[in-house]
């Protein structure tokens, strides 16, 4: 069986987005939802029981995207001076310089998906659900 | 010396001729046989023609709505024609230029940046083009009788459905949906090109950057365009049998069309603008004579865009009362995608600092991008931010920003790869005083026509007015933009003429003109009907610039499949990751069965437009009839030859099959743009539910048995289980055990099938009555009619295993049908749980 986000698999640099993606989709269907079926309206602490299902959605998201990052970042400390391999012939070596442009790609890409994942949870802050 | 310098200095002796084997392989047919031919420099250079035709139709549309508006009160055209060409300018941009085109584009570029002698399924590219030239000519030509559509081209319920009452609505739903199943057609034909057919060494790392970019840009259009596709069927069945999915009067809801519309609308834009930017990324660094400057992000950035790029589809709905944290959701997600694309353009501009400008015209349609698809970038910030959306929504400040954005971002690149990449297809070069003096009218052109449409939206004049009165100040402004766009058709006109007089004019390029580093530049000019002359060992991003002698080396084959001695069609399959070579594939030569399937299946949606539905059943099965004769003949095996030596010790089987194989990706490909498509239904469901105050909704008598579901449910999983096993008996080499057990998933299908339609005809359920009552018929009729077509699957693979077609194969089409029996089922089962246990849960 593969490993999608084994350290030589190029699919680990679409799984911080794709995590996103599934985040978005759900805080989007859950206060859709809330806001059409006038549900989620019970306080927790003061606040929307809808908000507190998203907010600990962003929490949950953030979390995973943070181990993503620092699995990358794991990954490509051994190799980050790899990258003048690109070249080289030899298979060992390419095969380097290789991992390290995933695991960079793979640490760039939760990066960004953290802060596309702040932007969006701290609209709950900001505005008003429905 | 650097290594640019080193190969600025090569002077290659002229080539050697390529083996008669090879050449005769690769042939094209004389006179009107020609039509037959599948190689991708004939169909991709066909497909980039026909793309241009498009555009200038689509730009005689637009200089017609320049030259109504260009006075007040204008009488050039009537209301209902101004609708129709309106909506035409739109769709045929859209639909017939732009997605188009940019698929053209990497289908005939693809193979020869790759080191692919060709796509790995060339008879697909072959019926998507002949699709979409029939499908797009039949769309367009509606307009000669003033019956096109007249909607807008998002075509918006329920002017398109209850105040639409003749074909032309129709003619976008079938002749562009048609149009939509072509753009999948070549998705499938791209992804699996470049993760299975590259040069040796060109890992995943060392993919040209174009190649990153289509692979995204394929991806979006997988998942964008099937919701779509959804979207349209429902939509004509609500026009053509009156099933309500969009009728607010029968519970349905005009916004689920909208939703289904831009969850593909605005990844559109993507998709139309990732490819440009691709091939902005290659052509920028060959005028710079330096690579490009931060690979990895790059790559980043076209990633990050296509995922992001589908969470921004609402933002073309703020003004349809959805929930206001709901909208700040989007609007995060419009700020969020800004910073690909802003790493992007710095990539560039570094690109740009780090070199030194070599200003040819190529470099000028560039530069010109850059300044108006950023300037389009701004605003479309601007219009992210939902109170200033709110008070420019649908006036010509929108206007003037899509255009900016999509004229910037991919007719300039457009532009500057028909300057880059022209010798590549004729040998000649075009000619720079033409080709600067159409850039200068084009850019000037452009500007003067939708700058002073940013003022006239700000001065409220909406979108798809037919005229206006003279005193509303909007008169100087808009003589302005149409003086504007005359200049820029001028510059296209001047390119036109350009590339027409350099085919006998054009002076002769030299081999590799623009001392480029990719490796389409290692071949002679033009660039033969083979391909590659041997497919060569890469190291890094620019081959050439890397190794200067390797034209010459590539030339003198001496690389991998120099030769083809029994004439046939060949390239390497490698690996995804490492592009390590693993067999020999084997491509189709040329055949009229794509170009007849085309024409059947354009009789198909045609005849569809006047629903005259029999007539369109004799085509639809005269095109699966074709399309069964063109799969007998796929999965050629040599007879006597296991494993051959292609070069440099290497050999390699001319057969494999499973997850390797290039046809289980494509079926793979294809599930998930299948998921995509069921999933727009699973959201048309839920959507309709949430704006139901009950579900099912009062007044919908009848329901559905559980007990009837169940039993079809078992058989179906039955069925899924037999067709699983299938696979393993063929490996097994038990050819029979195979047969049998095809044989028993289609029975146990067709009793699945038998019971889900007494499940809908018991249940009492008029579909007609409400869109709840609709939509559970279509929850069960969509994935039955998967598995309906899984039957004609399993029975093919039973007859020509049973046949034994000499020096013919079937594991793949065994394989890949199991692959979509089993996907088939499984929606299936989702649906028939949905529809009997949802309205009991809620």
């Amino acid at each position: 069986m593969v490993n999608p986000i084994g350290r030589d698999n190029p699919f680990f640099i679409v799984t911080p987005p794709l995590l996103w993606g599934v985040y978005f989709g759900v805080v989007y269907t859950v206060n859709g939802i809330a806001c059409a079926k006038g549900i989620g309206g019970s306080l927790v602490g003061g606040m929307p029981m809808v908000n507190v299902v998203l907010i600990g959605s962003t929490a949950v998201t953030l979390i995973l995207l943070a181990g993503l990052a620092l699995m990358a970042w794991v990954r490509f400390r051994p190799v980050k001076d790899a990258g003048g391999h690109l070249h080289s012939d030899d298979p060992g070596l390419s095969a380097q310089a290789r991992r390290r442009f995933v695991a960079l790609a793979g640490l760039l890409q939760a990066l960004l998906a953290i802060v596309a994942t702040i932007y969006i949870g701290m609209q709950v802050f900001l505005s008003p659900n429905c | 010396m650097t290594h640019i310098d080193e190969a600025r200095a090569v002077h290659p002796p002229p080539p050697p001729p390529a083996p008669p084997g090879l050449t005769a392989a690769w042939k094209a047919p004389e006179g009107l046989g020609r039509l037959k031919e599948v190689n991708n420099t004939f169909i991709g250079a066909l497909y980039i023609g026909t793309g241009m035709m498009f555009l200038v139709l689509g730009g005689v549309l637009a200089l017609m709505i320049r030259y109504q508006l260009a006075f007040p009160g204008n009488t050039f055209l009537t209301e209902e024609q101004y609708n129709q060409v309106f909506t035409m300018h739109g769709t045929t941009m859209m639909f017939l230029f732009a997605v188009p085109i940019m698929e053209a584009t990497s289908v005939w570029l693809l193979p020869l940046q790759l080191g692919a002698r060709d796509l790995p399924f060339p008879r697909i590219s072959a019926y998507g083009f002949w699709c979409y030239l029939f499908g797009g000519s039949m769309a367009y030509a509606s307009i000669f009788w003033w019956l096109a559509p007249d909607s807008g081209w998002f075509l918006y319920v329920p002017l398109s459905s209850q105040y639409s009452e003749g074909v032309n609505n129709d003619f976008w739903l079938l002749g562009i949906g048609f149009i939509e199943i072509s753009a999948i057609a070549q998705v499938v034909e791209v992804l699996v090109g470049i993760l299975k057919t590259r040069a040796v060494g060109m890992s995943i790392d060392r993919l040209p950057i174009y190649a990153w970019y289509i692979l995204v840009t394929a991806l979006m259009i997988g998942f964008g365009f099937p919701p779509l596709i959804l979207g349209d069927v429902l939509l004509e069945v609500e026009r053509a049998f009156d099933w309500p999915f969009f009728d607010a009067t029968r519970g349905g809801d005009p916004l689920l069309w909208q939703h289904l519309f831009w969850f593909f609308g605005h990844p559109e834009v993507y998709i139309i603008f990732l490819p440009a930017a691709g091939l902005v990324s290659t052509i920028l660094p060959t005028f710079m004579q330096t690579p490009l400057v931060g690979y990895t992000w790059v790559v980043l950035a076209a990633i990050a865009t296509g995922f992001l790029s589908f969470g921004l589809w609402v933002h073309h709905m703020f003004t349809t009362g959805i929930p206001y944290l709901s909208l700040s959701f989007f609007s995060a997600a419009s700020m969020a995608v800004t910073i690909p694309t802003g790493i992007q353009v710095f990539c560039w501009m570094a690109t740009i600092w780090s070199g030194r400008p070599v200003w040819k015209t190529p470099l000028y349609f560039v530069m010109g991008f850059l300044f108006i698809f950023i300037l389009g970038g701004l605003t479309g910030v601007m219009v992210a931010a939902v109170p200033f959306d709110w008070q420019v929504h649908d006036t010509y400040f929108v206007v003037a920003h899509l255009h900016y954005v999509l004229i910037g971002g991919m007719v300039f690149p457009l532009f500057a790869a028909f300057y880059y990449w022209t010798p590549l297809f004729s040998g000649r070069m075009l000619s720079e005083r033409l080709g600067k003096l159409a850039f200068w009218l084009m850019f000037i052109g452009f500007n003067v026509t939708f700058f002073p449409m940013h003022i006239t939206g700000l001065l409220g004049m909406p979108r798809r007015v037919t005229s206006y009165p003279a005193d509303f100040g909007w008169d100087t402004l808009n003589l302005i933009s149409s003086l504007g766009s005359a200049v820029l058709a001028l510059g296209i006109l001047v390119f036109i003429v350009d590339f027409a007089t350099h085919l006998r004019w054009g002076k002769k390029a030299e081999r590799n003109p623009w001392n480029a580093g990719t490796l389409e530049w290692a071949t002679a000019l033009p660039s033969p009907d083979t391909g590659v002359r041997s497919v060569p060992i890469v190291t890094g991003h620019y081959p050439i610039w890397d190794n200067p002698h390797l034209p010459e080396q590539i030339q003198r084959g001496d690389f991998f499949l120099p030769d083809s001695p029994q004439g046939r069609r060949e390239t390497l399959r490698t690996g995804s990751v490492d592009a390590r070579p693993e067999q020999i594939l084997i491509l189709p030569k040329p055949s009229w069965l794509p170009l007849l399937a085309g024409v059947t299946t354009t009789v198909t949606f045609g005849v569809s437009i006047f629903y005259m539905w029999t007539l369109a059943g004799l085509a639809a099965a005269a095109t699966l009839v074709l399309i069964l004769a063109w799969a007998w003949n796929s999965e050629i095996v040599p007879e006597g030859e296991t494993e051959v030596h292609v070069g440099r010790g290497v050999y390699l089987p001319y057969y494999t099959r499973g997850t390797q194989s290039h046809a289980w990706w494509a079926m793979v490909v294809l599930v998930a743009v299948d998921a995509a498509a069921y999933g727009g239904l699973l959201f048309g469901y839920l959507y309709t539910w949430t704006v139901s105050a009950a579900w099912p909704p009062e007044g919908v008598s009848g329901g559905l048995d559980a007990g009837t579901a169940g039993v079809g449910a078992v058989l179906l999983a039955l069925s899924a289980g037999a067709a699983t096993l299938a696979p393993f008996a063929d490996r097994a080499d038990r050819r029979f055990a195979m047969i049998g057990l095809f044989g028993v998933a289609t029975l146990l299908g067709a009793g699945g099938i038998w019971y889900l339609l007494a499940l809908l005809l018991e249940s009492g359920f008029d579909p007609t009555v409400h869109a709840y009552t609709a939509l559970v018929w279509m929850m069960v009729i969509w994935p039955a009619g998967h598995i309906a077509l899984g039957m004609i699957m399993t029975l093919f693979c039973m007859s020509k295993a049973a046949a034994q077609p000499k020096g013919l194969a079937w594991a793949h089409a065994v394989d890949t049908t199991a692959l979509w029996w089993g996907w088939s089922v499984l929606q299936t089962l989702v649906s028939l749980s949905i529809v009997v246990f949802y309205p009991q849960l809620v």
